[in-house]
């Protein structure tokens, strides 16, 4: 069904595609041998390469004067001409993102002539002015900054290494997060990373499995999400910028910075301490963005196939703005596509990568948001290469390779940062989301229970997924399930004490409650919740007691205050 | 034969000095090549293998911008065990005709060559990286020559970066 439609969509492409399509340019070779590096390439240098390739920044040499530019020329005519440098996925001509890392087709020429003819130096009077970069954080002095407590020591040699490092954020109140920057901390190692964030504190019980600093993987806890409506990643090169106007977002209190980050080894042992700035404001949001996301669970790529495509697609529930899109996919992806079928019968690019490279993968900005109304159609197709050919195929000979979590797993996901404009927008698009949710939720832990039946977790998973959709009865049984395999499992406790609560079985709900609390001492909902029910029994001392403890574990739990005030209240 | 290039700033005839081994490797790095260097701790690998074989191996610096110290530095920072060579008048690279690095040439101590390609194929293009070689081309050689069998050919294109050389 999604294939039909893609192909639908590509077949009515070709038809549209005179409006859209990317205009080729040519190089027009300047006469000969008249190309020297003070006049035509320090230009190109000094603006588009160094900004990375100076002392102190991510590249690993620095390109600032003629004897260091000329003793790379043959290189930088090959990277530039293959377009490996500078590192930008998108291919051009179709949608426009900030922060563009781009050489024109003219500037790639030039580069190329220049090298050939010999790589001349030219008059160091037409040099242009050097640029003049900001030392430390380009955003200026941040509100706050935090940093890995201990270093990481990632080894000279061996794979490359996807690691979370936890980093608590000391907040005393809640704040508004207008910006974030981040240091990598060891400019040589760090290719790319993803932040997320974590109030549970299963990311901490994670990186506490073993003694050596963060957890490995590139998938955090369910709990450890981006901010709510946003995206943030890095990379080398990545300018980081202030969210629109009114967009901003809530840091709470009792957060940890979960820094996913991918590191490669440089031939000798590195450290790696990283280090995250935040600015914030004191302006509320007066918008909130949400995301969209097309998954494709179904992948399942044959050996020695070079063209395998995953395909989804979804019809907008509402008018609305993509501000952003992040696509995920892992190293036999080699291109992705995203586009929009408008109601009116026109295209809309979102996204075309023809060389996807795992290594470099991240988030885009559009530089101009891109309207789509109700009833657009939204897809995404990403091409697989499971064949020798590809030399990021991990698997050698290829073999069959299906929907998973690993690296050596196959993913196509593609999530869009959107925007609606009124209150009707924004509530349809709620729905929507939560009804994608639960049918994600629910592919998702069934694809974990498929490789271990007895992940308690999926099963909680499964759960709420049932209980947000209304189906309690199923719901209860996944909880059940969830406890017996693992009895510790707070969350299935929780929600099993919120079905009872619904039945109006408060001894029940009750005891749950505070088995959740037997569990885990710090689960302040469920200590919340024992005070209501307590209020309800009439037992103001203990309905106090859980109350004040609801609010030492989360000062801004805004129920256990009433409470408390009830409580007051209720002795007078 | 001659072919001179300086170990810590004192000439040196490697192919004098190891008269007697079955054969001489020289992996030739640069300073700021992220592709070499990452190879650093395999080349180290390679070295710790083979020596006890009576074979000679030397890490050779071709680019006649880097200094004795940077040299020095970049020999402890990466933690080379093996030889390290200056060869800032690049005699011994085009003895050898690589081209990138990281590249390596084998021969024998009469100046005989028997390889000269890529160590693996791990580095399939700039910025592309298998996870494991599929291929140990280098390993492939020098198991040849300790075993007395005939040297396989590598043909590929070696991926690294270009030695700068003087025209």
């Amino acid at each position: 069904m999604n294939r039909l439609v893609w192909i639908f969509a590509g077949l009515l492409l070709v038809a549209g595609c005179k409006k859209s399509a990317p205009t080729p340019e040519g190089y027009l070779p300047r006469p000969k041998g008249t190309l020297t590096f003070s006049k035509d390439v320090a230009p190109i240098v000094y603006n588009q390469c160094a900004t990375c390739h100076r002392p102190g920044q991510a590249a690993p040499f620095s390109l600032l004067n003629y004897a260091e530019v000329q003793k790379r020329a043959k290189q930088m005519a090959e990277v530039t001409a293959s377009r490996y440098m500078p590192p930008w996925m998108p291919a051009p001509g179709y949608v426009e993102f900030t922060g563009e890392r781009r050489l024109t087709v003219d500037q790639i020429g030039l580069i190329q002539q220049w090298a050939a003819e010999g790589a001349a130096e030219g008059n160091p009077a037409d040099l242009p002015p050097m640029p003049k970069w900001k030392e430390g954080w380009q955003l200026g002095e941040p509100d706050l900054v935090v940093t890995m407590p201990v270093p990481y020591a990632l080894p000279g040699g061996g794979k490359d290494v996807y690691r979370n490092f936890v980093v608590p954020i000391p907040l005393e109140k809640a704040r508004y997060v207008r910006a974030v920057e981040f240091n990598p901390g060891n400019w040589r190692v760090a290719h790319h990373a993803f932040f997320r964030f974590d109030r549970t504190g299963d990311s901490r019980a994670a990186d506490e499995r073993d003694a050596e600093v963060g957890f490995p993987g590139i998938h955090t806890p369910q709990n450890a999400q981006a901010p709510s409506g946003h995206f943030l990643s890095w990379q080398p090169g990545k300018v980081f910028s202030q969210v629109p106007e009114g967009l901003s977002w809530r840091l709470e209190t009792g957060t940890d910075l979960v820094l996913q980050m991918h590191l490669q080894p440089s031939g000798k042992p590195e450290p790696v301490q990283a280090s995250m700035a935040f600015y914030f404001t004191d302006r509320a949001p007066t918008n909130m963005p949400d995301k969209i996301s097309l998954n494709s669970y179904e992948i399942d790529i044959p050996a020695g196939v070079s063209n395998h495509v995953a395909t989804e697609s979804l019809v907008l529930p509402a008018d609305l703005q993509v501000l952003g899109i992040l696509p995920h996919a892992h190293y036999l992806a080699t291109e992705v596509d995203g586009l929009a079928n408008l109601p009116d019968g026109s295209k809309q690019w979102l996204l075309k990568i023809n060389k996807w490279d795992f290594n470099w993968q991240g988030d885009y900005r559009c530089a101009h948001p891109i309207f789509l109304p109700k009833g657009t159609t939204v897809s995404m197709k990403f091409t697989f290469d499971n064949t020798d050919q590809n030399p990021s195929n991990p698997n050698h000979p290829p073999k069959r390779v299906r929907y998973g979590l690993q690296t050596t797993d196959a993913m196509a996901e593609l999530w869009l940062q959107v925007l609606t404009s009124n209150a009707k927008d924004a509530a349809a698009l709620t729905a929507f989301n939560q009804s994608r949710l639960i049918k994600d939720t629910i592919a998702y832990n069934t694809y974990l229970l498929k490789n271990d039946p007895r992940d308690a977790s999926a099963y909680n998973g499964l759960g709420k997924a049932m209980y947000f959709a209304d189906n309690f009865s199923t719901a209860w049984n996944h909880f059940q399930t969830a406890v017996k395999l693992n009895p510790d499992l707070d969350e299935s406790h929780y929600f099993i004490a919120l079905i009872y609560r619904r039945q109006n079985r408060f001894p029940e709900a009750k005891q749950e409650f505070q088995r959740v609390l037997a569990v885990n001492p710090k689960h302040s909902k469920a200590a919340g919740n024992l005070g209501v029910l307590c209020l309800q029994e009439g037992n103001l001392a203990d309905a106090e007691r859980y109350f004040a403890q609801a609010l030492s574990l989360n000062p801004e739990d805004e129920i256990a205050r009433r409470g408390l005030d009830d409580v007051v209240r209720l002795r007078r | 034969m001659f072919c001179a290039a300086a170990v810590r700033g004192a000439e040196m005839d490697p192919f004098k000095a190891h008269k007697d081994a079955k054969a001489l490797v020289f992996i030739f790095v640069s300073n700021e090549c992220p592709v070499a260097n990452r190879y650093a701790p395999e080349i180290e690998r390679l070295h710790k293998q083979y020596t006890s074989n009576q074979i000679a191996f030397f890490v050779v610096h071709a680019d006649p911008s880097e200094t004795q110290a940077s040299i020095d530095k970049h020999t402890h920072d990466f933690g080379y065990t093996c030889q390290v060579l200056r060869d800032a008048d690049q005699r011994l690279a085009h003895k050898a005709g690589v081209k990138v690095t990281p590249e390596a040439a084998v021969f024998l101590p009469n100046g005989k060559s028997l390889y000269r390609s890529r160590i693996d194929n791990r580095q399939a293009d700039f910025g592309k990286a298998r996870t494991e070689p599929t291929e140990r081309d280098l390993q492939a050689a020098l198991d040849a020559i300790v075993q007395g069998k005939p040297v396989p050919k590598s043909e590929t294109r070696p991926v690294g970066c270009y030695i700068p050389f003087q025209r």
